[in-house]
């Protein structure tokens, strides 16, 4: 860019009547290499407002910025991300229910089981006995056969 | 406006939140809880910003305020401290030495600024704002703010020519 130029858009920036894009220019223009050295301090100038620009953004430069309100509202952000206390209850309801209702349905048909084996074996004991009986009616039998050859003639 | 979208609107104003503190307060420890003050009062307020046309101006406008306010309350004195202390370590060698260097100049001559015209400089040159926000974060009328940037400008300039004849920075 011809300097005649440089030095109309500076007159204009120090009466601030420049407009952003000349601003720019201006700024471009002052950090190439090759600037006369009368020019220096207006070098200087656009190179300090691009290091106070940086501030804060390059962590090398400065020291980080800590935004103590604002960490505090990110980790309240995560924290409602997060499920609600009473889903983690309710979760742990729900595995206890579902372990619980299987237990009791075995625990009781086990001891349906026990019933049932129970019932067996005292029917064979039932019948058992009843054989004994039949067969003692048996005798009886042969003993009533006797007493009539006995009293009938 | 909702938590996220809070969120996403305050964190890239972060740094240039902290900037324009950081330009009045002078420390960076005032310029960080200055920050996290206004991000506290605007959480705050966060069901009305949807209200707000330019969020950017409003939520610079709200540091501007705290900061001014720092500074004249009974803290500011302190602060007061603070930039004394500042000018007093450049009296060590090392700092003699950067003292030749331009940035520091510019940096003192800025503080040295009145507020207005501090800002000024800060928002346009440094932030790269438009004339509306400026305006809007200033409270200023349009033609008070080219008035306020074209005298600091000027003031910045003549603190780098001054220092080119001489040679050496004048404190």
């Amino acid at each position: 860019m011809e300097l005649q130029k440089i030095k109309e858009l500076l007159e204009k920036y120090f009466e601030a009547r420049t407009t952003s894009e000349e601003e720019r220019l201006l700024s471009d223009y002052f950090s190439g290499s090759k600037i006369p050295e009368e020019f220096s301090p207006y070098k200087a100038l656009f190179a300090f407002y691009k290091t106070e620009g940086a501030q804060g953004i390059q962590p090398a430069q400065q020291q980080p910025i800590k935004n103590k309100a604002l960490e505090a509202i990110l980790a309240g952000e995560e924290k409602r991300k997060r499920l609600p206390y009473w889903t983690h209850a309710a979760a742990i309801a729900i595995f206890m229910l579902a372990t619980y209702v299987p237990a009791r349905q075995y625990y009781q048909k086990q001891q349906a089981k026990i019933a049932y084996q129970e019932t067996l074996k005292a029917f064979a004991l039932l019948a058992n006995n009843y054989n004994k009986a039949t067969a003692a009616v048996g005798y009886l039998e042969t003993f009533e056969a006797a007493k009539s050859k006995i009293y009938n003639p | 406006m909702t938590e996220s979208d809070f969120i996403s609107f305050i964190s890239p104003l972060q740094s240039s939140l902290y900037r324009v503190a950081k330009r009045l307060l002078i420390s960076h420890e005032e310029a960080q809880d200055a920050l996290s003050e206004v991000t506290l009062k605007l959480w705050d307020k966060r069901q009305q910003l949807a209200a707000v046309k330019n969020l950017e101006a409003y939520a610079m406008t709200m540091t501007k305020h705290f900061c001014l306010d720092r500074l004249k309350s009974k803290q500011g004195s302190h602060l007061r401290l603070v930039h004394v202390n500042y000018e007093k370590a450049t009296h060590s060698l090392a700092q003699q030495i950067e003292d030749k260097e331009s940035v520091s100049l510019i940096r003192k001559a800025m503080d040295a600024l009145p507020e207005a015209q501090k800002m000024a400089v800060q928002l346009r040159d440094i932030e790269g704002l438009d004339y509306s926000q400026i305006e809007e974060i200033l409270e200023m009328k349009p033609n008070a703010v080219r008035v306020a940037l074209s005298r600091a400008r000027k003031t910045l300039r003549d603190a780098l020519l001054k220092q080119q004849a001489y040679g050496i920075a004048k404190n």
